[in-house]
């Protein structure tokens, strides 16, 4: 499903150069949940962001299934986004002039794929009904960020890529949401690859995939 | 893999999202793009309908007279065999008939012409009804074009044909075919043929019985209003340009600050899959629908605005000449297109460079903060930078492009390089007044005055672009004011003027007026063409006479320039020098008909309004060197000009060949008292404009205020007091900004009096300082900004203690 081949990149900052990817390689499959684990700083978002398209490479591909993700232009990267990738990241990505119902609902509408009552029942598992019309500013840090899942999960795209979306949960609530998560990875056979600093959180997903010195090496090796 | 299809409407959705919640954002840009489309579509309409009621009624004053072919004696009138001769030898002339009638006790003025073979470049084609059918016009039952006063006035008559409607005419005049005028009950046959302005009418080339029976009558030119009116339309037009840029600016702030804004929303939109491209399209569009409705709004305001002002204008016209000249505003089709066209490309402008940003915007790493203190100083000196190219370029234009586009091109550079160095001057000169302040509140209040120059800059860049367009306008305006006044005392120094039927009827009148012991004198004025290089210039015959000597005053002259022209020498018009960087002592060389006269210049005078080149010589040396002189034309000094005018008409003289000049003088004077008037309006509504730019500008940074005061409210100042303190913070950036708006609008008034009008008419105004109105400026400011500011203080005054004290906790 997921392919990453030989994935290098640098930051040049004002006073030297830094490797952060060094020839990253993985494969994720259809139906297949893997955490990506490393220290703060090691280039995990970088590395989302690269197989998001949101970013290029200095070198190296990614596939999803027979597609090069890293030939795209940023308009056919786009247009994988809006029907095959879900992207949760570290700050909370809503849009703040729309309320809950309309920034989860958000990303479905765009590519004509709402489902109301998936909508009604992922508002429900994520604890945000009673919540739908107040705006995100209103909301608190978990909320927000349970919202951003919840915009991901209702259109049902083939990729799930988290950057510590359960950075803000108590455990709780990290369960919960990971457990929604994980269910629609069954029900759909999409993949799911989620950043997570929670070694517990980590080890309930099918494989780890650990990032340092550049590159990643999976716990199954 | 399928993609499915965008659906675009919920990415504009998302994007409108936006406004409801930011309520005065939207405000802001859409009362700058209206405001600015009122301004700019407002003096369009205006200058419009003020050209047509001038024109309507200048017909009245200078239609009087063209240049035609006469019979010398005027008891054998030219005969239409004549005119097939004339036009068999190749002259282009046009027959016409100009006299008055009466009906049911009415005197009108009945002109009957020849629309085939009217000269196109004549006078007489301003009058002719363009907009009518040619068909109905010249054919049976013929038609009697009126204005449509007059036609109400007619409206029973039976003699004359049926009455078509011309705005452009004024009231008791009536255009008929030649055909229709020889028709009439009482036609005494043709009154002259009008030949083309610049057809070499040499006479002397005539068979010998039509030369002997025809002379050529030049008409007699006093000021031409009609030009003069153009250089005022034209600075109206100018300040028009002037508002329209103060109004962008506010949309350009408004703008910048709402991408500024839906930055975070952007990079969602493209996370959840909207490529930049899609983006941009789609706040194009977003951009689009408020450029059309502000546009709306705008010129419905713009056709309010000149509405309200024009009913003054074509009041004071009618006062003058007892005729409705038109109160009614009318707004071409083009107009409107217009209007929208520039609201949309001023809104498109004004957006380009945050849209471009938005376009290039990385999605990956957006949490730059935005720019502060140490970002702003860089950026001030990169903003003093970029004006310091921005007003090189203007310069280096017009220096080595002198024309009226880089006149413009260069107002705009020298407005938009003052905006930008606006903070890099207001930086230091806030510093320093906080470095020289005593009392820790003092030195707070400027330390915080200055860190409020980066978030305020836009608003206090279109202050100054408003104050400067003032200064500047105003100025323009009283110069024009001061100089044509001065000007139409000495232009139309006697009483009244005069044109006889042709020469030998001139000298019979001013014989008979040398008689009557009420005239002081009877001065000729005549004329005569020549060239120049192939430049048409007239030529002007005077008599030397205290008239002129003592109230003539020369722009140049050589020692004792009116003795020199007793003795041959020549003075030119301003025009004239300007064209052929001529000066007193050169000597002119003029083609003339009997071959090439040389003279030499005793002195230059301004010739305001006049279009073309002109010289003036004593009557004794040019009528000896010009033999087809018109000598029909005299200026006559007298206390009673009323008992002269009624003893003219008595020796049978029409009276619309006679003009008093008091009512000249009067007409020029409220054609300037009126755009004064309109100026003034225009004025205050640039004003009003930037104040709503303030404010909004103000409440946008009322909740970043609160940070920066809070410690002070902690320290114990009273919320009324921080309040009063923020005010007076408001108004003094302001009354800076209008200090130095001073030297940008006595720059802006030398543009347009030194530069632009000399580009476009050939002269130049001189140019007077106002202090007066710098003062009366500088309190329609501190009214502005104090008003501006007075809601957001009020709000921050009752601010609850509670949000004070959440700042600090927001802090922690
Ligand atoms: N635009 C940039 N310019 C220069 N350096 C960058 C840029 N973005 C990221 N970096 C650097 O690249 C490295 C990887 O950053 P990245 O955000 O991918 O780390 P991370 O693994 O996600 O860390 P964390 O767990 O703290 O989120 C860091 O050292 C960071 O400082
Ligand atoms: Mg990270």
């Amino acid at each position: 499903m997921l392919g990453v081949e030989g994935l290098t990149k640098s930051y040049t900052s004002p006073s030297r150069r830094v490797a952060v990817l060094r020839g990253v390689e993985f494969a994720v499959a259809a139906g297949e949940a893997v955490a990506l684990v490393g220290e703060s700083g090691c280039g995990k978002t970088t590395l989302l962001q690269i197989i998001a398209g949101l970013d290029k490479p200095d070198d190296g591909k990614v596939w999803l299934n027979t597609q090069e993700i890293t030939a795209l232009d940023d308009h056919a990267a786009a247009d994988l986004r809006r029907t095959a990738l879900g992207l949760v990241f570290q700050h909370y990505n809503l849009i703040a002039s729309l309320t809950v119902a309309d920034n989860v609902a958000f990303q479905a509408r765009l590519s004509g794929r709402e489902d109301t009552a998936w909508t009604a029942s992922l508002m429900r598992a994520l604890g945000l009904d009673g919540l739908e019309g107040r705006y995100p500013e209103q909301l608190s840090g978990g909320q927000q960020q349970r919202v951003a899942i919840g915009r991901t999960l209702a259109y049902r795209p083939s990729l799930i890529l988290a950057d510590e979306p359960t950075g803000n949960l108590d455990e709780d609530t990290s369960d919960a949401v990971l457990d929604l998560c994980l269910s629609l990875v069954r029900q759909t056979g999409c993949a799911f690859v989620m950043v997570t600093h929670a070694p517990r959180l980590a080890g309930r997903l099918d494989r780890r995939l650990r990032l340092s010195a550049g590159q990643v090496h999976s716990d199954a090796d | 893999m399928p993609t499915d299809p965008i659906h675009m409407r919920w990415v504009l959705r998302a994007l409108l999202s936006h406004w409801g919640r930011h309520k005065l954002q939207l405000a802001a840009l859409m009362v700058g793009l209206a405001a600015a489309t009122a301004l700019w579509s407002g003096v369009q309409a205006l200058n419009d309908q003020a050209r047509q009621s001038y024109d309507a009624a200048a017909q009245r004053v200078s239609g009087l007279s063209f240049r035609m072919l006469v019979p010398t004696d005027p008891d054998a009138p030219i005969s239409e065999g004549d005119f097939r001769t004339l036009r068999a030898l190749g002259w282009p002339v046009s027959p016409i008939v100009d006299r008055r009638i009466l009906i049911d006790g009415t005197s009108y003025r009945l002109m009957g012409i020849e629309p085939l073979t009217l000269p196109q470049n004549s006078d007489m084609h301003s009058v002719a009804p363009g907009a009518v059918d040619l068909l109905p016009f010249i054919e049976p039952p013929y038609q009697a074009v009126v204005s449509p006063q007059t036609a109400r006035r007619l409206s029973g008559n039976t003699d004359l044909p049926p009455r078509v409607e011309s705005t452009a005419l004024a009231d008791r005049f009536i255009i008929m075919d030649i055909g229709a005028a020889l028709a009439m009950p009482d036609a005494t046959g043709l009154t002259g043929l009008v030949v083309a302005a610049d057809f070499d009418a040499n006479t002397d080339r005539l068979p010998p019985n039509l030369r002997a029976r025809i002379q050529l009558l030049e008409p007699l030119q006093s000021a031409d209003i009609g030009a003069l009116t153009d250089s005022f339309h034209l600075n109206l037009t100018a300040f028009g340009l002037l508002s329209f840029l103060v109004g962008l600016f506010i949309v350009y702030g408004a703008i910048g600050l709402s991408f500024e804004d839906r930055k975070p929303l952007f990079r969602t939109l493209r996370l959840c899959g909207v490529s930049a491209r899609r983006l941009s399209a789609a706040l194009i569009m977003e951009l689009l629908g408020f450029a059309v409705c502000a546009a709306v709004v705008g010129m419905l305001g713009g056709a309010l605005m000149a509405s309200v002002l024009l009913p003054d204008l074509s009041l004071s016209l009618s006062g003058l000449y007892g005729a409705d000249i038109g109160d009614s505003l009318r707004l071409r089709p083009l107009w409107w297109v217009a209007g929208a066209a520039i609201s949309i490309l001023g809104a498109l402008g004004a957006a380009a460079t945050a849209l471009w940003r938005t376009h290039r915007m990385p999605v990956t790493h957006l949490h730059q903060p935005r720019a502060q203190h140490g970002a702003y100083a860089r950026q001030f000196r990169w903003q003093a930078a970029a004006a310091s190219g921005i007003a090189l370029i203007g310069v280096g234009g017009l220096t080595l492009w002198p024309s009226l586009a880089g006149g413009f091109a260069a107002m705009a550079a020298l407005l938009v390089a003052s905006a930008l160095v606006l903070p890099a001057l207001l930086w230091p000169l806030v510093g320093g007044l906080a470095r020289l302040a005593s009392g820790p509140i003092a030195r707070w209040f400027w330390s915080d005055a200055r860190s409020q120059i980066g978030a305020m800059s836009l608003a206090l860049m279109a202050l100054l672009l408003a104050l400067g367009a003032s200064i500047g306008v105003g100025a323009m305006v009283n110069s024009f004011r001061i100089t044509f006044d001065g000007f139409l005392d000495e232009r139309l120094a006697a009483e009244l003027y005069f044109i006889a039927a042709s020469d030998r009827d001139g000298a019979r009148l001013a014989e008979a007026l040398h008689a009557r012991s009420d005239v002081r004198a009877v001065l000729p004025d005549w004329r005569a063409r020549a060239r120049i290089g192939g430049w048409p210039v007239d030529v002007v015959a005077f008599a030397d006479h205290a008239t002129t000597r003592e109230t003539w005053t020369l722009l140049a002259a050589l020692a004792t320039p009116w003795d020199r022209v007793q003795a041959g020498a020549v003075l030119v018009n301003e025009q004239l020098a300007h064209r052929f960087s001529l000066a007193p002592g050169d000597t002119v060389t003029l083609e003339t008909e009997t071959g090439l006269q040389s003279y030499t210049i005793a002195g230059v005078y301004a010739d305001y309004g006049n279009t073309t080149g002109q010289i003036r010589g004593d009557v004794g040396v040019l009528a000896a060197r010009f033999p087809r002189l018109s000598k029909a034309g005299f200026a006559v000094r007298t206390d009673t000009p009323a008992a002269v005018m009624a003893f003219l008409e008595q020796q049978g003289l029409d009276p619309a060949r006679m003009i008093d000049q008091r009512q000249l003088k009067a007409f020029s004077k409220s054609v300037f008292e009126q755009t004064f008037v309109v100026t003034t309006a225009l004025n205050a509504l640039t004003l009003l404009v930037a104040g709503t730019a303030l404010l909004t500008n103000l409440l946008t940074l009322s909740a970043q205020r609160l940070v920066s005061l809070a410690p002070l409210w902690a320290m114990g100042l009273t919320r009324r007091h921080l309040a009063v303190l923020d005010l007076a913070k408001t108004v003094c950036l302001a009354l800076l900004t209008a200090v130095l708006a001073i030297p940008l609008g006595i720059g802006v008034a030398w543009l347009l009096v030194a530069v632009i009008n000399v580009e476009a008419f050939g002269w130049r105004l001189p140019l007077g300082v106002y202090p007066a109105d710098w003062v009366r400026l500088a309190a329609m400011v501190l009214i502005t900004t104090l008003v501006a500011g007075l809601w957001p203080a009020w709000k921050l005054g009752r601010v609850t203690p509670a949000r004070l004290a959440k700042v600090f906790a927001d802090a922690r």
